[in-house]
């Protein structure tokens, strides 16, 4: 925009996002972001209404992770912007950076317990990086600047800005000046550095642990460099799929409560853990003091409060694995000979440890069809997942390219997350294809998006696993609660055929194995949004699991 | 005081809602706040806090540092500019 020109704070806050590069933004309008809304009816930047602001926060959180850019969402004051709060949490959870801009009452009303009114930057303070509530005019320009530099630095994060009203419908003569954001550069600890490299060369059995925090730096090429020269057998955290390609000879997948045997019991006789953007999480672990137990670690992470918090570190790396990681693969001599039993070992772990899909009669096995999905799928394809049993089912099956195409709540473990994070995705990635894999308890949870799906005609296809049962709930229950099923039996949701029906998107059911091949095939090959509703016995289990307190080479296998 | 008992010097940016996210870590992490004093410094765009904590749950026995991790966590926040860390005298960490 142009310098001297009469602008009120609403139209100077679509300016400001406007040159941050913002392009689409997420939302649901009311009273208190009206005059917001009003600048966005004129704006180059795209607005896409969800049903839900819960829903909008977490399309913003799937634009995020698909497209490694800055995701935007907005509300209105009071029940608008707590509807907001599930998904600043899931945000912070797993360290994706959003902007979330709420509107206020106007501040002479603030304190008043005026409609609509509610402490939203209170309400944020455990579940945002940081919030700025503007009180003057003066400080929009800077505030905004300053949320998209919190959210994306560092360990990223949700930012909130709460707006009151008068704020929004100030009129100021300006010129539009953006604060600089400012640049930061990395110090590398070349002392721990080539401590590091000296441990990982003296190392018989290493295991490389590797998170999210590995995609979120952008560096998955650079493991890869390093895999190329000297393979360390490695194993994922949940949101770590993607970053290490399945076909590696040494890679063992995802390790914790329902893990890989071979993962588990690999960790559990290293010698060497390398953690790369992984934060020891109870899920991962197991029972702690049991964890890796005869193992070393070297801790790598842009977060130093992430370094011994809940596991010591014998070496630890602070700073972003974009830098930090190429730095040490120079460093590292990796004599493959040295390591060659070992890799014996894990080859023969990962042989005994290969995924059971045998499964008697003719209803449909969820880990069974997954895999078969994952086949028919598109090298680029990206996957959303809502959080349950379908979700673990998927993680253990599914083979990704990239962490950027998996996308799950996995600290905060949200239901609901799977269709609204899709759209975000597809909206972002536009010319890849978008599937969300969701269950009966989770679909219900933001259904309301389905209005979102058709309303942008966006191709997203749903995969929905329904065991009539809130399944992983239910598959505690059996097996730490004498089977006591309370409140898990949802044998009577709704017709979903005809649920989606009712948002004029084609869907489908199936109940046979016999049918699963050709339905996907018809659900990937449908040029619009479609659903297929796959009905599976209702006591399915996800094995292996590692009951909770207990090391993970306890795992419980498979029952029958 | 007891042998838990730590004093985290602050220097924070004087904004809104600064004390209020720094108790909210605080209180979070496990620790109970035993003093806590706030002055403006001299320019008005600073607070001085000194922050007394203790750790009710940790055992006497406890190896683990707990207050090294409160120190990480509250030096995170994007307003706090300096932390001090001292415990009884004996351990100092600067920011």
């Amino acid at each position: 925009m142009n310098g001297q020109q009469k602008q009120t704070g609403a139209t100077k806050t679509l300016a400001i996002l406007e040159e941050l590069g913002v392009s689409d933004i997420f939302g649901y309008p009311g009273g208190a972001i009206m005059p917001i809304y009003d600048a966005i009816y004129s704006s180059e930047i795209k607005h896409y209404l969800c049903r839900h602001e819960q829903g909008a926060a977490f399309a913003a959180i799937g634009y995020a992770r698909a497209s490694r850019k800055t995701g935007v969402c907005i509300a209105t004051s009071g029940p608008g912007a707590t509807n907001l709060i599930t998904g600043l949490a899931d945000a912070m959870a797993d360290s994706i950076p959003i902007v979330a801009i709420t509107g206020q009452v106007a501040t002479n009303a603030m304190g008043s317990d005026g409609f609509q009114e509610v402490d939203i930057a209170g309400l944020s303070l455990a579940c945002t990086k940081h919030c700025f509530q503007v009180k003057d005019i003066s400080q929009l320009s800077n505030y905004i600047t300053k949320a998209f530099e919190i959210a994306h630095s560092g360990r990223p994060g949700p930012v909130l800005i709460d707006i009151p009203k008068d704020i929004q419908n100030t009129s100021i003569e300006t010129n539009l000046e953006l604060v600089k954001p400012s640049s930061c550069e990395e110090e590398i600890d070349m002392e721990n550095i080539q401590a590091a490299a000296d441990l990982i060369d003296s190392s018989d059995r290493p295991i490389m642990y590797v998170g999210g925090g590995l995609g979120m730096a952008g560096a998955v090429a650079d493991l890869k460099h390093l895999n190329s020269r000297f393979q360390v057998p490695s194993v994922v955290t949940l949101k770590g799929l993607g970053c290490i390609h399945p076909t590696e000879p040494h890679y063992l997948g995802m390790l914790g409560m329902h893990g890989t045997k071979a993962a588990n019991l690999a960790v559990q006789e290293a010698d060497l853990l390398l953690v790369l953007g992984a934060r020891f999480d109870d899920r991962v672990t197991g029972k702690l003091a049991e964890f890796a137990p005869n193992a070393k670690i070297i801790h790598m992470d842009i977060d130093p409060a992430e370094i011994n918090k809940r596991k010591q570190a014998d070496i630890s790396i602070i700073g972003n694995l974009k830098f930090t990681l190429p730095v040490l693969a120079r460093k590292v001599i990796g004599d493959t000979e040295k390591i060659k039993d070992w890799h014996q070992r894990c080859r023969q772990l990962i042989q005994d440890s290969q995924p059971e899909f045998d499964h008697d009669g003719k209803n449909i096995f969820a880990p069974e069809l997954l895999f078969q999905l994952s086949d028919l799928l598109n090298e680029d394809a990206i996957v959303t997942t809502d959080v349950g049993q379908h979700q673990m089912w998927a993680a253990q099956t599914m083979h990704f390219n990239h962490p950027s195409q998996f996308i799950t709540s996995s600290g905060l473990g949200t239901m609901g997350f799977g269709i609204p994070s899709a759209i975000g995705a597809q909206i972002s990635r536009p010319n890849n294809q978008v599937i969300c894999i969701s269950g009966d308890g989770s679909f219900m949870m933001n259904v309301q998006e389905l209005a979102t799906i058709k309303r942008y005609k966006l191709p997203i296809k749903i995969l929905l696993i329904d065991n009539s049962r809130l399944g992983m709930v239910r598959q505690w229950q059996e097996l730490f609660f004498n089977s006591r099923y309370s409140e898990t039996d949802l044998s009577d949701n709704p017709d979903f055929v005809t649920l989606a029906s009712a948002f004029d998107i084609k869907a489908k059911i199936i109940t046979k194995k016999n049918e699963i091949s050709s339905s996907i095939e018809e659900m990937l090959n449908h040029p619009e949004a479609y659903m297929l509703h796959v009905k599976i016995e209702e006591m399915e289990n996800v094995w292996p699991l590692v009951p909770p307190e207990t090391a993970n080479h306890l795992m419980i296998e498979r029952r029958r | 005081m007891n042998n838990h008992s730590h004093t985290l010097e602050i220097i924070a940016e004087n904004q809104a809602m600064v004390l209020e996210r720094l108790l909210q870590v605080t209180r979070y992490r496990g620790f109970l706040v035993t003093e806590f004093n706030v002055l403006p410094c001299a320019d008005n765009r600073q607070l001085d806090i000194k922050l007394t904590v203790q750790e009710p749950n940790k055992k006497e026995t406890s190896k683990d540092n707990g207050v090294q991790r409160l120190y990480n966590q509250l030096n995170k926040l994007f307003d706090i500019n300096h932390i001090n860390l001292k415990q009884a005298s004996t351990l100092q960490c600067q920011a």
